[in-house]
């Protein structure tokens, strides 16, 4: 978490390989991440769909890296995990034919698809109605780690504190120019989280302080 | 008998607009595979993106006919036979068309969505892969933004340079130009009416049958990543089947074709709408920096390139500058005073082909009955070629109305009347744009302030229709020059020559008796008026228009 501007984003690029760090390196499983890896996927804000492909197309998209698939295979796979995100039956379906929710759903697909060890999300929530969003963060936990999924872990960029809390293990706030780790917080309470909870409304508080430091710095 | 004869005419009509048909269908698709490449290096390297501008910004604006004869000599005397002449034509046209599509092409590269862009790359999708994924489709909204101005834009130049004269010597590629022209000059009026009934007939055809279908389908292309369930009905998954999906598929195909909201929907607004908006509204990402070697590569180039202009000067001085210097010397005085005077006649089409264009679409905007009837004929208009057909329509200015009114007088009307008609479409439809364009909400506004037609006009037709038209001007007055320089100098009936005071007659006149040195003279001059128009009126006029445009936020369709 941090104040808009603190450069989470260009963090998160940075981790992903698509931006070279002045200083530093990115270790993942202890290699050094050099450029884009099919181990790290990321999920954009804007979903970031290719409008001229359908949902399944945009998914198979994250395998045409693997050549020793054939073309059915591929297309398989994808469909497979469409369905995990609960998206069966809308194959065929072009970006603007979809929702906000749908679109970030084919979105985690073809994330999941591409097998990644660590899922990078940059404020996946930020662009859904609150409806929506809040369906998408109970069901999100479910969908990126069960037994058939390859993801160890998830780096998620946010300001929205309720669904920090909701989701992290743990959390880590930036602030300053030039960033700085403010604070680590973890956070132990138990799944499935629920917003009403004393505790849950202790971190909230926690978080928001510490978060007004932040902004102080 | 006659009726084999007339048959036998369509028949050559027919195969001639194919064949002119298929050089510019050559040239446009070339045009954007190599804009592909170019805009694309252009939007990646801080060097070639800046060589890449200001070449295509100063050419967008040049009215290319009027280098034409220069063009034409290098061709037809170094490679010479049919193929230097086929090859003169091509690249006429090519020079032509290419900025505009370039340019939104290169755009279009530039802003991509970084998202999208990002996404590629953790794809890895590779080089090939991004393209085709990611380049080629983003430039496609542009592309098809693009494409009936391209179209119309190279028919005109086209038939006008399927018949060539040098000298002396004509020389021509199989055409419908080049055959109206060869038919009217006989005077064979049956056969040139065919020709021409044929040529608008295959007009509208490729208008309706590819190039509508090719912009509707393009405008899937267009990225708005926000933008909520729209236009769309709600549709129910199917279970996946594939006999069902592919049924669905059908359907929707049909669904679509039927509709007759879309028969009548301007597809070509829509899809130049978005690349008006897209010119106006994206924020362009700057220019990308100069790396230390890319900068002392540059210098190196530019004073390579500088060295090798100053010797050639100095080495052809002798033969080639010194005959120009002198030339320029003797009848300099004149050559501006003829630039002058077609720069007058140009303002004047200009303001006339916008004071037509306001009525015409305020009409079109307030009254859909009038909008359905009247956009699909102007966009079919704008598309004939006004080179094809004037040769018929010249005909009354040079015997009736010469006598009536002076063939001075008559001739300078037939001018104006032949560059308005080759300016005119393309202001109405620039201006259109912008006025449809204009959100809903105002004109709500406006009803509810019960303002007058007068007011609505003043307040927010024309201040919302400008930037759009505006940004249009500079190739619309192109197109002007394009038709300034077919009807000042025409050689038609009886092979007589009928020519006014202005600068392109006189180049046309020069061409003609193959006075060379002149030719370049007026080349040089033009070249220089061309890039200091583009330095200081074109750019300005474009970054004041964009301004404002900004400044008057959301215009959606």
């Amino acid at each position: 978490m941090a104040p808009t501007g603190t450069g989470k984003t260009t963090l998160l690029r940075i981790i992903a390989g698509l931006r070279k760090p002045d200083t530093g390196k990115v270790l993942l499983m202890g290699e050094e991440v050099r450029g884009p890896t099919p181990k790290l996927a990321m999920i954009f804000q804007d979903f970031a769909l290719f409008p001229w492909l359908t949902a399944l197309e945009n998914v198979e998209l994250a395998l045409m890296h693997r050549k020793d698939l054939s073309k059915e295979v591929r297309r398989e796979i994808a469909r497979k995990y469409l369905e995990l995100v609960g998206l069966g039956g809308f194959e065929d379906y072009y970006p603007r034919e979809l929702s906000g929710g749908m679109k970030q759903r084919v979105a985690i697909a073809r994330a999941l698809a591409a097998q990644p060890v660590v899922l990078l999300m940059d404020e996946p929530f930020a662009n859904l109605d609150a409806i929506t969003a809040e369906g998408l963060r109970a069901e999100i936990y479910n969908m990126v780690f069960n037994e058939e999924s390859t993801v160890k872990a998830i780096i998620m960029v946010s300001h929205n504190l309720e669904e920090v809390v909701e989701l992290s293990d743990k959390v880590i706030i930036l602030g300053g120019r030039p960033a700085n780790i403010i604070a680590e917080v973890e956070i132990k309470l138990p799944r499935p989280r629920n917003t009403r909870d004393i505790e849950f409304q202790d971190y909230l508080d926690r978080l928001y302080s510490l978060l007004s430091i932040s902004l102080k710095t | 008998m006659v009726a084999v004869d007339i048959w036998s005419i369509a028949l050559t009509a027919f195969l001639a607009t194919l064949a002119t048909f298929g050089r510019v269908a050559l040239t446009i698709v070339l045009g954007i595979v190599l804009g592909w490449f170019l805009g694309y290096a252009a939007a990646k390297s801080g060097l070639f993106e800046r060589v890449f501008l200001s070449i295509t910004q100063t050419l967008e604006a040049v009215p290319v006919i009027t280098f034409f004869p220069i063009v034409l000599i290098f061709f037809v005397k170094s490679i010479g036979g049919y193929i230097g002449t086929e090859l003169a034509v091509d690249f006429l046209v090519f020079t032509a068309v290419v900025w505009n599509i370039w340019v939104g092409e290169y755009e279009a590269i530039k802003t991509a969505p970084q998202s999208l862009e990002d996404a590629a790359e953790m794809l890895n999708l590779g080089f090939w892969g991004r393209f085709r994924y990611l380049y080629i489709p983003v430039t496609m909204p542009r592309v098809a933004g693009n494409v009936l101005v391209s179209f119309a834009d190279a028919l005109f130049y086209i038939v006008v340079s399927e018949v060539i004269t040098l000298g002396t010597t004509q020389y021509s590629v199989f055409g419908i130009g080049a055959l109206i022209a060869a038919w009217t000059s006989r005077g064979d009026w049956t056969a040139a009416f065919i020709g021409l009934s044929t040529l608008v007939v295959m007009v509208t055809a490729i208008l309706f049958g590819v190039l509508r279908p090719f912009v509707n389908w393009a405008v899937k292309y267009s990225y708005d990543p926000l933008m909520e369930v729209a236009r769309t009905r709600v549709r129910r998954p199917i279970i996946t089947s594939r006999v069902r999906t592919l049924a669905a598929r059908n359907m929707r195909y049909l669904r679509r074709v039927i509709a007759i909201e879309d028969a009548i929907m301007p597809v070509f607004v829509r899809a130049s709408s978005y690349a008006v908006r897209h010119r106006l509204l994206v924020r362009p990402r700057p220019r990308n920096i100069l790396t230390k070697t890319e900068r002392y590569m540059g210098m190196g180039i530019l004073i390579l390139i500088l060295v090798l202009i100053a010797y050639s000067i100095y080495n052809s001085w002798q033969t080639t500058w010194d005959p120009i210097m002198i030339d320029l010397y003797k009848h300099g005085l004149l050559y501006l005073y003829y630039l002058g005077l077609d720069w007058l006649r140009v303002a004047l089409v200009t303001i006339t082909s916008i004071l037509t264009a306001i009525p015409i679409n305020y009409l079109m905007v307030t009254h859909r009955r009038v909008e359905a009837i009247l956009l699909p004929i102007l966009e079919d208009l704008a598309s004939i070629p006004v080179s094809a057909y004037l040769p018929l329509i010249a005909i009354p200015f040079t015997t009736y109305l010469a006598i009536i009114l002076g063939i001075h007088a008559s001739l300078e009307l037939l001018v104006f009347l032949v560059a308005y008609l080759s300016t005119a479409w393309y202001v109405i439809y620039n201006m259109y744009v912008g006025m449809k364009t204009i959100p809903r909400s105002l004109w709500d506004v406006a009803e509810n302030l019960k303002l007058g037609t007068w007011q609505k006009l003043r307040r927010l037709a024309i201040p919302g229709a400008m930037p759009a038209t505006i940004t249009g001007l500079a190739s619309t007055v192109g197109s002007t020059w394009g038709g300034l320089e077919v009807a000042e100098y025409i050689q038609g009936l009886n092979g007589q020559v009928y020519m006014v005071h202005g600068f392109t007659a006189l180049m046309d006149y020069y061409t003609a008796i193959g006075n060379m040195v002149g030719l370049e003279a007026m080349s040089l001059i033009l070249g220089i008026n061309v890039i200091l128009l583009s330095i200081f009126l074109w750019r300005r006029l474009f970054r004041l228009a964009r301004e404002r445009y900004r400044l008057e936020g959301a215009i959606t369709l």
